[in-house]
């Protein structure tokens, strides 16, 4: 089913904030989760709200993405908590949450997923000058809108988007319950809300939405030219990394800049342990072995097991990094993470033919326990004797 | 005596010796293990590898419950348990005492063995001094020798020898004279004569005189052996340990024939390059003494062509062995397999076979693997070796004929001869001393239907002192005697050993799975029953479910075709009925069920159409429910709590029931055709024409096995047959007749009757024209080369065996059904009889195809697997299994999916993520997938992990 949403004002923001209003005024919902400024600044977050007069901070769209949402729900949802949550997520974020829910982190059952196609983001740096643009410490969030879902961009005026929504290859709703479609859309006119579930035509029909719309008739063109430039931009950025990171000396210096302090992971949506191996005493070595490592190889840098903690984390990711870019936006010393983590893991991924947050029903490939799987890359199964 | 813990002698510590100690070990009892030679592992701890995974998997029969009470290690270098006292280099000297009471005293070699009884060995003969000499000293006694009454005499002055064998006629001083004086000089000599059968009286003249026995030429070298042993025993007896024990399992094994016995025909250490197949087995191995290069051993040169002769000493009277050893087609196959594969430079591996007996369920999918490999089967027997020329630069020319009558010859490096198993010369003494009944050869006769039970109550047997056996059948026989000596501890009110103080840290204990205390057992034929019976007989609960309406299973239409076997199916029918410990479910069949393995709780529900219902059953069902309809209505809903499952549900004629056999002109399958000789329904007054086509969809695509009954009931029918009239005309069509072990003597007698054999090769089988007035059978003789044909009355089609067990009940209970669909035991030949998980038993023809003793056994074996689990009842986790820190585990599961064994779970009590120790297998799999580092396999912590990984990278990271 799709219905349409008339524009109000020509203002999508306030046609989104009064859709959610909406939702919890039904009472199809008894809590939204969408992103909201945090005291007026021009940070925004995803906030919890269960009123419908908190919408005026919100910002369902625009290049701001500061956490992604896929865990928070998750912890929305680890336990029931007898209300239904709607959440509004980017394409991301609904993968990372279905990842997390394979990995028994949540559940879908009390959740509404409203997902869009995806606004995109800023880095920091660029975000900051961007809103500094603005009124109110904001910038400029119809024009942003209005120029990205018109046709395939990289840069909205001066400032270039970041990089993984570059290389980003599902920039659209798969996986939710109701999945509200900008490309090609008459903005100033309408929204056009399809429901794919069940649960998602539920909730358009608590808001008397009936089956009165359609898709955007460019959107499918336009998402295939999206989806061919991204797939050629991806290939020059896995050649990038291939050069910047094939050796160890080489990868050495990609995290040359790195100083331990682990906002890659907390920021990941992907790293859900409890407690990470980092974090305990089995990188806890004792004061002798530093020494004896600095008479093997001339240095040890302090502190120690940089590049270690990100290979391990691509280890355990490999199959359920979503390519959000978070872990870019948040380093400290500038390393592009997320290039190097979106090249191998994609590649990865490739060789499981498996898609993260494409099927809830897809089982995680290195969970799977196959007797004989990539005989020639573990040397076993092999019934040759050698 | 009441209040003792039971004690079972073991005698043999090779694999059937280990494997019935461990058994009993692991139920708690306590086992005294006594192994002459200087280490247990017997014949396996020589051999590298084994089919079908072409690696050593021995470790496998290592316990998989209370695993810390043993010391996992290679068990081709040692074997320990708590509970088993081993000793090697032992001799037993004397075993007296019945049931729960025997005295056994032995000595330790080392302490007063055999080096204490020095023998003397006084001929004029050269050739008899040495062989005796050669004999004895292969013993480990100690040998002087005389060529004359004086020179003996001279010896008897300095050196003290406890026994002489002295021959009587001799030049000079004779043997009798030489009796006398040597008693002067030493009056405790033990002293035998030795004399040809016209001088027995002599001999037995001089035994008035003081000799202890005598001996008649020409010896057999066991014969010596004994009298040899005899005197030592008695001169040893009084510095033995003796103890007491419950129950006694011999377990013996059997001794290689020595190819360079006889007429020695392939020269055997004559001509360079002609090894047994256990010194081949030694070049092969990673251990052996030329480090694997497969070199030739005179020359030094690298072997290129190979060849292996079977049935040396086996099938053959020559040698007095008219049986087959069971187990040297297989080894032919795997080493031949393994040099193919393994050395790039053998361009000829070739087996010259008589048949090749691929039998059990996986052999002969294995024997294809080997061919496909290049390995080249040639059925011939070479009648004899030259050594190799100049001409032919060392190798060894081959010369065989082929069916028709051709000429052959290649060259060879080497030539592997497979000897035959026979019985040694321990166990002929046994036999001799215990006064076990034995068969023609010396092989310990099992009793009828207790394939483990000696003719003497109380002393059980396994391996190959019954009877030449591969490791399977081993393994398996040797847990179904060690339920036997159960039996018979329980019987005289015997202890487990009590563990005082528990080994389990409370951490361990915290993790610790409690069984249900019953057995479910699915399949109500004769395993089934087997089954139940000695699950009950100990004392556990048993609910034994059969669909159909009746006990009995395959046994009910076999019954008249084994002797003995209708009072045997009659006497277990009522056992199990009268049983109260047991309850039989007729007409019922297994719904669901829920729970973890080890407590499950099974629903039973009642079959809508049980098997064949007749006429009068409806009758009956319309006037009101029969009592089988009662009972299945109780147990309908009814769920049943049991810690284990036996799946005993047999199997069925592979076919029959699809193929639209015409009666009427005279094809019948095997089954049927049983059924007409039993009913007495073939009328033979007139000879018959009969033909018997074995293998018909056997042991090719869609049915890759040999089902090993067909063979043996073929011969079976076809001495029927003759026994009837001996003029009828019986031609059995066969690929490779399977008459493993002692079943061969069927087929010497088979061709001694004039059954005629003609073999066939897959996709040239015999032709079948059926129309109303018989079938026509045409063929081409292999030998004649000339097409044949026959206008017989009956053809039997020997179709084989399909096993029952469907997927959805074995993965019911986390087990799978084998390619095959038999089902899939965790090993089949160390694990016989058990899923991965040891709580789900199988047994009979779901299991494999096999004989009716080879069900009898599956089925105590799975038994004893099961009393053994019922009785500890709690497991703890061992220290190889995976624990759980829970402080790390963010509950997601990834470590449940990633469990082969499905050993890993969430305690609904808890919400903690639990191990099942039985299930657990210590891979590490778990710990591999987990990303925190919560799932951990004792002793195998992360950092030196870490340092391998530091240490690959070579570069601070």
């Amino acid at each position: 089913m799709i219905a349409s949403i008339q524009t109000k004002n020509q203002s999508i923001t306030r046609t989104l904030q009064d859709f959610f209003a909406d939702l919890l005024k039904t009472g199809a919902v008894d809590a939204v989760l969408v992103p909201s400024r945090i005291s007026e600044s021009l940070y925004v977050k995803p906030c919890l709200i269960t009123s419908a007069d908190q919408m005026d901070p919100t910002v369902p769209l625009g290049p701001g993405f500061f956490v992604n949402a896929g865990p928070m729900v998750s912890r929305l949802t680890r336990t029931k908590a007898g209300a239904t949550i709607g959440v509004w997520l980017r394409p991301c974020e609904v993968r990372a949450f279905v990842e997390l829910t394979k990995l028994r982190q949540g559940g879908r059952e009390e959740v509404v997923i409203l997902s869009m196609d995806c606004p995109m983001a800023l880095s920091r740096k660029d975000y900051e000058d961007w809103a500094a643009q603005g009124d109110e410490g904001l910038g400029d969030v119809d024009t942003w809108i209005h120029t990205v879902y018109q046709k395939p961009v990289t840069q909205v005026d001066a400032w270039p988007v970041a990089r993984a929504c570059q290389v980003c290859e599902s920039p659209y709703p798969v996986n939710a319950d109701v999945s509200v479609m900008l490309y090609g859309a008459d903005l100033d006119k309408e929204i056009p809300v399809r429901a794919d579930t069940e649960k998602g035509e539920k909730l358009l029909a608590a808001l008397d939405l009936t089956d009165g719309g359609q898709e955007p008739e460019p959107r499918n063109a336009l998402l295939a030219n999206l989806t061919a430039d991204r797939t050629a931009a991806f290939q020059a950025l896995d050649e990038e990394m291939r050069v910047r990171t094939g050796s160890i000396d080489a990868l050495n210096r990609f995290f040359s800049a790195c100083v331990n302090c682990h906002n890659c992971r907390s920021v990941c949506p992907a790293c859900y342990c409890k407690e990470c191996v980092f974090n305990t005493d089995a990188v806890a070595y004792a004061p002798t072995q530093y020494l004896s490592w600095a008479d093997k190889w001339g240095q040890v840098p302090m502190p120690n097991d940089t590049v270690f903690f990100h290979l391990t984390r691509l280890a355990h990711i490999g199959c359920t990094c979503v390519g959000c870019g978070q872990c870019t936006l948040a380093c400290p010393s500038q390393i592009p993470v997320a290039d190097l983590f979106i090249s191998v893991t994609r590649n990865v991924r490739n060789a499981f033919d498996y898609v993260p947050g494409r099927d809830d029903a897809e089982p995680l490939p290195l969970s799977v326990f196959q007797e004989s799987e990539f005989t020639d890359i573990v040397g076993m199964g092999n019934k040759e004797v050698t | 005596m009441t209040d003792q813990i039971g004690r079972t002698l073991v005698i043999g510590g090779g694999i059937s010796g280990i494997r019935a100690s461990l058994d009993l070990a692991q139920s708690g009892f306590q086992v005294l293990l006594l192994e002459q030679s200087d280490r247990v592992g017997g014949l396996l701890s020589q051999l590298d590898t084994q089919f079908p995974t072409s690696t050593c998997g021995m470790c496998r029969m290592l316990p998989m419950m209370d695993r810390d009470h043993g010391d996992p290690q290679c068990l081709r270098r040692g074997l320990a348990h708590d509970n088993i006292e081993i000793c090697v280099s032992t001799d037993l000297i004397s075993l007296t005492g019945e049931p729960g009471n025997f005295t056994v005293s032995f000595i330790d070699q080392t302490d007063g063995g055999r080096q204490e009884c020095p023998v003397l060995v006084v001929d004029d003969e050269k050739i008899v001094r040495d062989s005796m000499k050669e004999w004895l000293m292969e013993e480990g006694y100690p040998v002087q020798t005389a060529a004359s009454a004086a020179k003996a005499l001279e010896l008897l002055e300095t050196g003290d020898f406890k026994a002489m064998l002295t021959d009587i006629k001799m030049p000079g001083m004779d043997g009798v004279t030489l009796l006398t004086r040597a008693r002067e000089i030493q009056p405790d000599l033990a002293v035998v004569m030795m004399t040809a059968y016209a001088a027995v009286d002599t001999a037995v003249e001089a035994m008035k005189q003081g000799a202890l026995d005598y001996l008649v030429k020409p010896f057999d070298p066991d014969a010596v052996l004994l009298m040899v042993d005899r005197i030592y025993k008695d001169a040893v007896a009084k510095n033995a340990r003796t103890d007491t024990v419950d129950a006694v399992i011999l377990a013996t094994g059997a001794t290689f024939f020595h190819p360079d016995q006889g007429i020695n025909a392939y020269g055997y250490g004559r001509i360079p390059g002609v090894v047994t197949n256990l010194e081949f087995e030694r070049m092969l191995s990673h251990a052996g003494p030329g480090g694997m290069d497969l070199t030739h051993p005179v020359t030094g040169r690298p072997v290129t062509r190979i060849a292996w002769f079977q049935c040396v000493g086996s099938r053959d009277i020559q040698t007095g062995t008219p049986f087959c050893s069971s187990t040297c087609c297989m080894i032919a196959v795997k080493q031949s397999l393994l040099a193919k594969t393994m050395y790039p430079q053998v361009t000829e591996a070739c087996v010259f076979y008589m048949d090749l007996r691929t039998w059990g369920k996986a052999s002969d999918a294995y024997a294809r693997q080997a061919e496909t490999a290049g390995v080249r089967f040639v059925r011939a027997r070479v009648h004899s070796l030259a050594p190799g020329s100049k001409e032919t630069d060392g190798a060894i020319p081959v010369v065989w004929m082929d069916p028709s009558g051709e000429r052959n010859q290649s060259l060879f490096d080497l030539v592997v001869l497979a000897p035959g198993q026979h019985p040694d010369a321990f166990l002929t003494g046994f036999v001799k001393d215990q006064e076990l009944a034995a068969d023609d050869w010396g092989f310990v006769r099992p009793e009828p239907f207790l394939p483990a039970h000696t003719s003497r109550p109380g002393i059980f047997a396994c391996g190959s002192a019954t009877g030449p056996k591969d490791i399977h059948d081993s393994v398996t026989g040797a847990t179904a005697a060690a339920l036997s000596a159960m039996q018979v501890m329980a019987g005289a009110g015997r202890h487990l050993v009590q563990n005082s103080e528990p080994a389990e840290s409370p951490d361990q204990q915290a993790a610790g799975i409690s069984l249900f205390p019953g057995a479910l057992v699915i399949g109500g034929g004769i395993a089934g029953m087997t089954a139940a019976l000695a699950i009950a007989d100990q004392g556990f609960e048993v609910d034994l479910v059969e669909k159909t309406d009746q006990l009995g299973g395959n046994l009910v239409w076999l019954q008249n075709g084994i002797q003995g076997a209708d009072d045997f199916l009659e006497q277990q029918m009522a056992a199990v009925q009268a049983h109260d410990r047991i309850r039989v479910h007729t007409r019922t069949c297994v719904a669901e069920t829920t729970g973890r393995p080890g407590r499950w709780v099974t629903r039973l529900t009642p079959v809508a159409d049980a098997g064949k219902i007749t006429d009068a059953q409806i009758l009956e069902q319309e006037s009101g429910p029969s009592p089988e309809d009662r009972s299945a209505r109780q147990s309908a809903g009814v769920p049943v709590r049991h810690g284990v499952v036996v799946l005993a549900v047999g199997g069925a004629e592979a076919g029959s029931d699809t193929d639209g056999l015409d009666q009427k002109s005279g094809i019948y399958t095997q089954q049927q055709f049983q059924l007409l000789l039993d009913g007495n329904d073939i009328d033979s007054g007139s000879p018959l024409q009969v033909a018997l086509f074995q293998c018909h969809g056997s042991r090719e695509p869609g049915r890759e096995y040999c089902s090993r009954v067909c063979c043996p009931r073929s011969l079976d029918q076809a001495l029927r047959l003759k026994t009837l009239n001996p003029d009828t005309r019986v031609v059995i069509f066969y690929r490779d007749m399977m008459t493993p072990g002692l079943t061969e003597a069927d087929y010497t007698e088979a061709r001694k009757k004039g059954v005629v054999f003609v073999p066939y090769e897959p996709g040239n089988a015999p032709n079948l024209a059926a129309d109303d007035t018989g079938c026509q059978v045409t063929w081409t003789d292999p030998i004649l080369g000339r097409a044949m044909e026959m206008d017989a009355d009956y053809v039997v089609l020997a179709k084989g065996i399909r096993s029952s067990l469907s997927k959805d009940l074995a993965r019911m209970f986390g087990a799978d059904v084998d390619g095959s669909g038999f089902f899939d035991q965790a090993d089949i030949k160390w694990r016989p009889v058990e899923a991965m998980d040891p709580r789900v038993l199988a047994c009979g023809i779901c299991l494999e195809p096999g004989s009716l003793a080879l069900t009898l056994a599956s089925a105590r074996a799975a038994a004893a697997k099961a009393v053994s689990l019922l009785g500890r009842q709690t497991f703890f986790p061992g220290q190889d299994t995976a624990r759980v820190r829970s402080a790390f585990c963010s509950l997601c599961q990834i470590c449940i999916d990633a469990c082969p064994f499905n050993a890993r779970f969430i305690d609904p009590e808890t919400r903690t993520l639990k191990v099942d120790p039985l299930a657990c297998q210590g891979c590490g799999i778990c710990a591999a997938a987990c990303p925190s580092g919560a799932a951990v396999v004792a002793g195998r912590s992360l950092a030196p992990m870490m340092k391998t990984i530091h240490a690959a990278l070579n570069t601070p990271l």
